[in-house]
């Protein structure tokens, strides 16, 4: 089980490093495209449709399993303090499991689209230039997916009554 | 038979939220219910199938992750830090000084951010533990600047006030002149929160600051030069036209990292770290405007607009009952749904109303685009304390923040009701203009 | 039965006061009161979610942007390329329908996505709005134009001007902060996207027009229940809202536009006869670059004949429009009776 533990750990820092990358280059590719327009008046054709069909599907997506693994969701804790702890541990588990069925049908019906979008090829038309849009719709069934696998593992150490997983933020 | 649905949809959300399922699953939960109930189970699929990707992949948001990250690069490499010394050496004397100067920071840049996420997200990694370290209570720092971020909406650039001047057809460039005296009026609000807080409750805002003996007024400008180099980067660039407020986060971002580089503070603990919790904070933040935009188009199902078609129209009102009913709505409204889903419901409804009624429709989109910025700070649903609750999460849990939002609230609703009861003041610069 | 419809824009926008609330009016008189519609405004379903909405019928019908969808849809695709061809407004809205219903690899391909197409409609002609004044060809050097489409992008460069992508809610604060120098666009853009406020000067050179709109795709799991009558009903009620929205869109707005630009000082430049023959020139030269196009990009080896197929279309309906002149309920009928009175409906889309 700590095996197991450890390669789920491993998969989401790895996600996460990639999520970090898709960071980096936007905001290279952002920067570079304001400078070529204000500098040499030719910016970096289809930056916008990059950023959007990109970037921000991998910094959005990605991250989601990492997220969950470090418990960076946001919840409002109003019964936090008030409730006894074996009644936590049964809301965590609740919880945990109601969070992976939502992740799960989100990645199941995304995978749909993405391979639909696959195989017609989808791309769109910016400037002449053809940005083709269907890879990163294998993103949300990705970090979804992962995500699911994350919290259904949260349930199982939940429901097996190990350590009720602390607030972390730092990786 | 619709509209009810929808009622129960927010009391099946209230209750998830208060058994602690993460906001953005309670939000996707309820809407994935209600559409089922309301138009079958392969629609409700559907909105939880496209609505991820076609909210994600959005130029203008973009700027929030980039914002984000000029902000933890700004606070883990120190850039900021001397700003706040010569600023504690500076506002000694002011009671609140630094949390009044936190929120004029927030309207001055403002001016350079197009909406109020990215302004809180770029301010709350720099001003909060400044603030924690000077003795000021950790819930009442992060509420000043969840709402201090609103300013970013409120003072032009304003993406919120484009869209509402597109969708009225009205001068864009006139609801933003009326912005900026909302937005001004706002700050001095705030301003007030904290002087009378600070008077009536020094346990929260202390009266003297703490640490500011410590630096000579000489080491305190010598310190803040990066923070003006970094400042100078994003305010000459929007001003001179080189960037827009939506570029502008990519560009101070990589002003921050170069700064950092150039004076020797980019450690690989401080490349690392930044990164780290921007990607955090957005992918957390996104998961919630996801959910909030499935239950806008929940809402949206319900039939919400003909309801407050309804409860508005009809009756022979006046109009501060008009203003009453308006305001509340937003208010309601604002608890649960994102800005511009709540814009999109309600400006078909009142805004032939409104012309039917004589108002400036000007005027009017300065006090929406205001009334939808408090959205921002309520509960359960506020994404301006979700993401501070991010980027200051070691200091305050979300109803920490909600709570250091609720006096801040207040001054909100007396801007609010200058600006009915006043509305000259909020024409003054629109009515110069033209 | 009441259809869920979403335009996909605001009420003011002419896609929904001159197409989708027109369908609500025309739909129950058409189909005696067998079919109502109920108007799912943008925050129920955007732009770009209409085709997932469809699918998974959020909506029933819905306007369709085809130009997300090249790969998808390759002879709307090849339509929207040829829109330096577009002059006369009621000409490409027919020219389109006529192109896509007569054509049954169009229909097949629609039905690639799950849809029914019911028709298209055109913006006013094409100009150069801009905050730097344009009198000459050698004005729109260096000029950062956002350009709403392939083929406007290549108009810009042909004419040595620097062709910006945006999204089009950005163009007010793009030029507003002086990244762009103005837009390629329909005068209506003057008062959709507030540009009024910002534009200086508008050389009034026909770029071209945007047609390739399918502007009620009608899920096909809908189209499929209702009864031949009713089918007939919603196409006829469906023609007659097209007609209205080109008319909208085509003419009225653009008049509305100008007196608003007149009053907000803006000048208005007549093109040179020498920027007027060089952009008729590359309107001509650039149909044979939208069929090379068409070939390489969505796979359509006869391109060539599709795009003079397509000419011919603009020319026979230049002829009809010619005789009736901007008139909807005129060209509504004409499109009726050509097209739609063509069409047999217990097979049309299934
Ligand atoms: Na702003
Ligand atoms: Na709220």
């Amino acid at each position: 089980m700590q095996r197991l533990s450890d390669i789920i750990e491993r998969i989401v820092r790895l996600l996460a490093l990639l999520g970090a990358l898709g960071v980096i280059a936007m905001m290279l590719h952002v920067a570079l495209d304001v400078t070529m327009r204000g500098l040499f008046g030719a910016p970096i054709p289809a930056t916008v449709e990059i950023v959007s069909h990109y970037y921000m599907v991998f910094i959005a997506f990605l991250p989601l399993a990492w997220v969950e693994r470090r418990n960076g969701m946001v919840s409002v804790e109003v019964l936090e303090g008030l409730l006894p702890a074996p009644l936590l541990r049964v809301s965590d588990l609740l919880v945990a499991i109601l969070v992976t069925a939502i992740y799960a049908t989100i990645a199941i019906i995304t995978w749909k689209t993405a391979m639909t979008n696959f195989n017609s090829g989808s791309f769109v038309i910016v400037l002449n230039y053809r940005i083709p849009t269907w890879p990163t719709y294998f993103l949300p069934p990705a970090g979804f997916g992962l995500a699911a696998f994350v919290t259904a593992w949260r349930a199982f150490e939940t429901l097996l009554g190990a350590v009720r997983p602390e607030q972390v933020h730092e990786s | 038979m619709s509209l009810e649905v929808g009622f129960y949809g927010i009391a099946a959300l209230l209750l998830l939220l208060l058994l602690r399922v993460p906001v953005a699953i309670a939000l996707m939960t309820v809407s994935f219910g209600g559409i089922a109930v309301l138009l079958g189970v392969t629609p409700a699929l559907g909105i939880l199938q496209n609505t991820p990707y076609s909210f994600v992949s959005s130029w203008t948001l973009s700027a929030v992750p980039m914002f984000l990250l000029m902000g933890f690069v700004a606070f883990h490499a120190g850039l900021t830090g001397g700003l706040f010394e010569a600023a504690k050496v500076l506002l000694k004397r002011i009671p609140g000084g630094l949390a009044i100067s936190s929120i004029f920071a927030c309207s001055g840049f403002a001016a350079v951010s197009g909406s109020s996420l990215a302004c809180a997200a770029a301010m709350g990694r720099i001003a909060i533990p400044e603030m924690v370290k000077a003795g000021y209570r950790p819930s009442f720092a992060c509420g000043s600047i969840a709402a201090g971020g609103t300013i970013g909406a409120l003072i032009p650039p304003s993406i919120l006030m484009i869209v509402y001047g597109v969708f009225a057809e009205t001068s864009i460039t006139q609801v933003f002149m009326g912005g900026i005296a909302i937005g001004v009026l706002t700050a001095i609000g705030y301003s007030i929160v904290v002087l009378l807080t600070c008077w009536l409750r020094p346990d929260i805002v202390p009266r003297a600051t703490i640490g500011s003996e410590e630096t000579s007024l000489r080491n305190a400008i010598v310190g803040v030069w990066p923070a003006l180099v970094l400042i100078l980067i994003v305010f000459g660039g929007l001003f001179s036209g080189i960037f827009t407020a939506t570029e502008g986060g990519a560009v101070g971002a990589l002003g921050a990292i170069v700064i950092s580089a150039v004076t020797g503070r980019l450690t690989r603990k401080v490349a690392y770290d930044s990164l780290l919790e921007t990607l955090m904070t957005a992918a957390s933040l996104f998961i919630i405007g996801i959910g909030a935009a499935m239950f806008t188009r929940f809402l949206g199902i319900t039939g919400l607009s003909s309801f407050i078609a309804s409860t508005v129209g009809g009756s022979d009102i006046g109009y501060f009952q008009m203003m009453l009913i308006i305001v509340v709505i937003y208010f309601i409204l604002g608890m649960f749904m994102e800005p511009f889903g709540a814009l999109l419901i309600t400006l078909p409804v009142f805004l032939p109303l409104l012309e039917a009624a004589d108002v400036s429709l000007i005027w009017f989109g300065v006090l929406v685009v205001k009334l939808l910025e408090i959205g921002m700070i309520t509960p359960p649903v506020g994404l301006n304390v979700f993401v501070i609750r991010n980027v200051a999460s070691d200091y305050a849990s979300v109803t920490q923040i909600f709570r250091g939002v609720t006096t801040f609230l207040l001054a909100d609703f007396v801007v609010v009701a200058i600006a009915i009861i006043f509305p000259q003041i909020v024409m003054l610069l629109p009515n110069a203009l033209k | 039965r009441e259809l869920r419809v979403g335009p996909a824009a605001p009420p003011a926008h002419p896609a929904n006061s001159h197409l989708y609330q027109k369908l609500v009016e025309y739909l129950p008189e058409e189909s005696g009161g067998a079919l109502t519609a109920k108007i799912f405004g943008p925050e129920v379903v955007s732009l770009p979610q209409v085709k997932d909405a469809l699918q998974s019928q959020v909506i029933e019908i819905g306007n369709l942007l085809p130009l997300y969808f090249p790969a998808e849809l390759p002879n709307m695709a090849m339509a929207g390329e040829m829109a330096l061809s577009g002059r006369e407004p009621h000409v490409m809205g027919a020219a389109v329908t006529e192109f896509i219903v007569s054509c049954p690899a169009c229909i097949e391909e629609m039905k690639g996505l799950g849809v029914v197409y019911l028709g298209s409609g055109s913006s006013g002609a094409y100009h150069v709005l801009s905050t730097k004044p344009v009198n000459t060809a050698e004005d729109l050097k260096g000029l950062r134009l956002r350009s709403g489409g392939a083929p406007f992008s290549r108009w810009a460069e042909h004419f040595g001007a620097v062709p910006v992508s945006l999204p089009v809610g950005d163009t007010f604060e793009s030029i507003s902060q002086g990244t762009i120098d103005g837009s390629i666009a329909s005068l209506g853009d003057l008062l959709s996207f507030r540009l009024v406020e910002l534009v200086k000067s508008i050389n009034m050179v026909v770029v071209g027009t945007y047609h390739a709109t399918s502007n009620f795709t009608v899920a096909e799991q809908t189209w499929g229940s209702l009864s031949v009558d009713e089918r007939k009903a919603l196409a006829r009620a469906a023609n007659r809202a097209n007609a209205d929205f080109t008319q909208r869109w085509g003419y009225e707005i653009g008049k509305e536009a100008e007196a608003a630009a007149n009053e907000a000082g803006i000048e208005f430049v007549a093109p040179d006869a020498g920027l007027t023959e060089a952009a008729e020139a590359y309107a001509q030269e650039d149909q044979s670059i939208a069929a090379e196009l068409s070939r390489d990009r969505f796979n359509m080896d006869d391109a060539d004949q599709r795009v003079a197929r397509f000419l011919e279309l603009v020319e026979k309906w230049t002829a009809i429009v010619e005789e009736t002149g901007p008139d909807a309920n005129a060209i509504a009928a004409k499109v009726q009776e050509e097209v739609w009175d063509k069409v047999d409906f217990s097979t049309y889309g299934l």
